[in-house]
């Protein structure tokens, strides 16, 4: 009797170990006037901020629920704590942090690749930054890389200011709202005119405390002619209540600027992931998302690019595994607003053991958008007839001389393929074991090396029994 | 009294914003004049060929709104060819219910050929058996506003469905005030049921200044429809300044042995086709022209009957 191919889930062991709530401020759960009040005392906002986030509030209030993606039915804000501050300041050495906190980190590798690979490192731990450094080097070039508190209230509160939250309104839909009401960390970046930054900037979101939720605010100006990898990366323990992550990433590249933004998402299988990202890209900038999202019981994620100057240019890479209780919905979105601009999407989506993976994309092409391209792939690949893995990509195309082309292939491992490699001397289970880690290469090859053997890592897709 | 009836719902949402869900239709239901209905069968191993004309009254404002239903059932090893000619004056509902048992075809041609005024509302629902097919041609070349809402069930183990969608989107008629271009909406929805079932969806066409378009096609792979192979693809090529191209072809899927595909380009003609066409003396307009035409002409070789080939190729040369 054969024994069907068995894909291991992801080794989650490293990200599950929880550290005890010791001396945390923690406000009470649920979401009224009060609690927005409070947090904004808290967090010694301006009174702009204050205001902004009581009007956000006002608009969660009145905003509906989505009923076109994944049920949010579990959510239930009630019993969500909206703020919980861990029992430190934010550091600029590893050696000030708290020992279990630091713990937590250098288990998650920060702190190594901060030394091997990074130009910059924010570390948020619930709702609080409890470290934040960047090289000498990189800083002596005029890049402001901090804690979003510290620009809001600092020489950078005018720029923070003027850009905050108006890319993402709060009035986009209900989690843009709740996340201006609650906001809390998050970092703050500013690349001057004509700066590249060689190597990376990070920032990482750990969310220890259970039944919380996590709002940072990631705010980036690349200005004209500058150049930025900017990564972040995020995880929890898994509890048995359900956790939020609504944050909120708003990217500004300027003429001939170029941003690549990678995300290594890893949240736990009791995460609502409701996060919302978005760049709007000058003449002949451009703006490259690299996407893996892994984590999260549910997830709505589609990075939104907005073309308006001629000749900008947006690349969407994005790899999604969906197990055992996972539902994400994720995707892209464009629109192309120029003329010459261009965007490519370019996803696969794994489904194993009854998850739920939804590619949703749109692409829209304005009327005044002439001799733009736009193209959108995207592959997904069904391990069992448990799962469920569905495409759903939209286009709006308002002007005549352009090119949109998509393309979508929905499957199974190709036999062809399997015996084509056995015809090479592997084993029926090398074989299948190779399509199926290959099939994600798409974002590893994107990745810093070191990055991508994390992610291999975090596949780890292992083959067993004998295949009949 | 006009209400809004909603057609042309997909099975999956998206983005509201994005006005792609559905279609909303300005209806008068207590005024919808009642036209004569038709029942279409075939006996074992019977083959059949019908064409039906759908012609509703130009003159009377009581009979603004007619409605149809057409019934095709085909028995079992049994072929069906039917025609319908839809020439809508004012506004039209057709309703077609299409049944194969084992082994049957039905092969539905319908020509849209409907006045600047209308507004038509085209529903199909089919279910196949064991071994059976449904193939549907679309000709959409009228004037108005198109609605054409379409769903196959494939329930039996080898089953078929085909469409085949030729269109061509006009500009406002010329000279007449508050004139809009065409609007065509187009919903194909096919659920593989049974096991080893086939679909192949293919929409072309061509959009002219001021016309606006929506295809939303989904191939649904339900759990048990293993070994089952869905295709769909769509061309659109944009000639005017002012068109609208909406197109949403979603893939849903519960049933790991399946493979399902679709692919699509929407734009202008390249530069490559251009220069080849300029350099046999042939200039932009005429380039597009034969284009559009295209477009229709390879969904024509499709058509059997002559009679309905030639009214075809005349309202052709009347819109081009």
């Amino acid at each position: 009797m054969s024994e069907k191919t068995y894909v291991e889930d992801i080794d989650r062991s490293v990200y599950d170990i929880k550290d005890a709530e010791i001396d945390n401020y923690r406000i009470e759960e649920g979401l009224t006037p009060d609690i927005v009040e409070k947090i904004s005392e808290e967090k010694n906002d301006p009174d702009w901020m204050r205001e902004f986030r009581l009007h956000s509030l006002d608009v969660y209030n009145k905003s509906i629920m989505p009923d076109w993606g994944p049920s949010i039915e579990g959510l239930d804000m009630d019993h969500i704590a909206t703020y919980v501050r861990p029992n430190t300041k934010m550091q600029g050495s590893w050696e000030d942090v708290p020992k279990d906190i630091k713990e937590t980190f250098e288990r998650l590798g920060i702190p190594e690749a901060e030394r091997k690979s990074l130009a910059g490192v924010g570390a948020q731990y619930d709702s609080e930054l409890v470290y934040h450094n960047v090289r000498a080097d990189v800083e002596a070039q005029g890049v402001v890389y901090t804690d979003m508190e510290s620009a809001l209230n600092g020489p950078y509160a005018d720029m923070v200011k003027e850009h905050f939250m108006k890319l993402v309104p709060p009035t986009d839909h209900k989690f843009a709202a709740l996340h201006g009401a609650v906001w809390s960390g998050g970092s703050f970046v500013y690349v001057p005119k004509g700066v590249h930054v060689s190597i990376p900037l990070q920032s990482y979101f750990r969310l220890n405390a259970k039944g919380a939720g996590q709002f940072e605010h990631t705010l980036i100006i690349v200005d004209e002619g500058a150049d930025l990898h900017f990564i972040e990366g995020c995880s929890a323990p898994k509890y048995n209540v359900a956790n939020l992550h609504a944050g909120c990433v708003e990217l500004y590249v300027k003429k001939n600027a170029k941003l690549r933004y990678s995300t290594i998402e890893n949240w736990s299988k009791n995460m609502y992931n409701l996060n919302t990202k978005r760049a709007i890209v000058e003449e002949g900038g451009t703006i490259e998302w690299v996407s893996g999202s892994f984590g999260s019981h549910v997830g709505y994620l589609y990075p939104s690019s907005i073309l308006v100057g001629r000749g900008a240019k947006m690349e969407f890479t994005g790899v999604t595994f969906a197990g055992e209780g996972q539902n994400l919905d994720t995707g892209a979105k464009v629109v192309h607003a120029a003329p010459e601009t261009t965007s490519y999407m370019n996803t696969r989506s794994i489904s194993k053991s009854g998850g739920i993976s939804t590619f949703r994309s749109s692409v829209e092409v304005r009327k005044n958008a002439h001799k733009s391209k736009a193209a959108v792939s995207c592959q997904s690949l069904m391990l069992d007839s448990q799962s469920r893995s569905d495409t759903i990509p939209a286009m709006d195309i308002r002007c005549r001389d352009v090119a949109v082309g998509h393309e979508a292939k929905i499957g199974s491992i190709s036999d062809d393929a399997v015996f084509y490699l056995m015809s090479r001397g592997m084993s029926e289970e090398e074989a299948r074991a190779l399509i199926v880690s290959g099939f994600a290469d798409n974002v590893s090859k994107e990745l810093p090396l070191e990055y991508a053997i994390e992610m291999n890592n975090l596949i780890r897709l292992e083959m067993v029994g004998s295949i009949g | 009294m006009q209400k809004e009836m909603i057609v042309n719902k997909i099975p999956a949402k998206t983005w509201y914003r994005l006005n792609m869900n559905d279609a909303t239709v300005l209806w008068d239901q207590d005024n919808t004049y009642s036209l004569s209905q038709e029942s279409i069968e075939t006996k074992e191993n019977e083959t059949k060929e019908v064409v039906i004309t759908v012609e509703d009254d130009s003159s009377s404002s009581e009979h603004s709104y007619s409605s149809k239903n057409i019934t095709i059932t085909a028995g079992k090893a049994s072929k069906i060819t039917a025609y319908v000619m839809m020439k809508a004056h004012q506004n039209m509902a057709i309703n077609l219910t299409l049944n194969t048992e084992e082994d049957a075809t039905i092969k539905l041609v319908e020509v849209q050929l409907a006045d600047s005024d209308a507004v038509i509302v085209n529903t199909i629902k089919g279910t196949c058996s064991d071994q059976s097919s449904i193939e549907v041609v679309h000709f959409f070349m009228g004037r108005g506003q198109i609605f054409s809402d379409s769903q196959i069930d494939l329930l039996g183990k080898k089953s078929r469905a085909a469409f085949d969608v030729g269109y061509i989107g006009n500009s406002p008629v010329a000279g007449k005030a508050g004139a809009k271009g065409d609007s065509i909406d187009i919903n194909i929805l096919i659920n593989h049921i049974g096991k080893k079932t086939e679909s192949d969806i293919n929409v072309n066409g061509a959009l002219k200044d001021g016309a606006t378009k929506t295809f939303r096609g989904t191939i649904d792979f339900k759990t048990g429809s293993s070994y089952s192979v869905g295709n769909e693809q769509e061309t659109v090529i944009l000639l005017g300044e002012d068109v609208i191209n909406k197109t949403i072809p979603i893939i849903l899927c519960a049933e790991e042995n399946v493979v399902g595909n679709h692919g699509g380009s929407i734009g202008e003609l390249d530069d490559d086709l251009l220069f080849y066409f300029e350099s046999r003396g042939i200039g932009r307009e005429e380039a597009e022209n034969i284009m559009a035409r295209a477009s229709i002409e390879r969904v024509l070789r499709l058509v059997d009957n002559e009679s309905v080939r030639e009214e075809i190729t005349n309202k052709l040369e009347e819109i081009l």
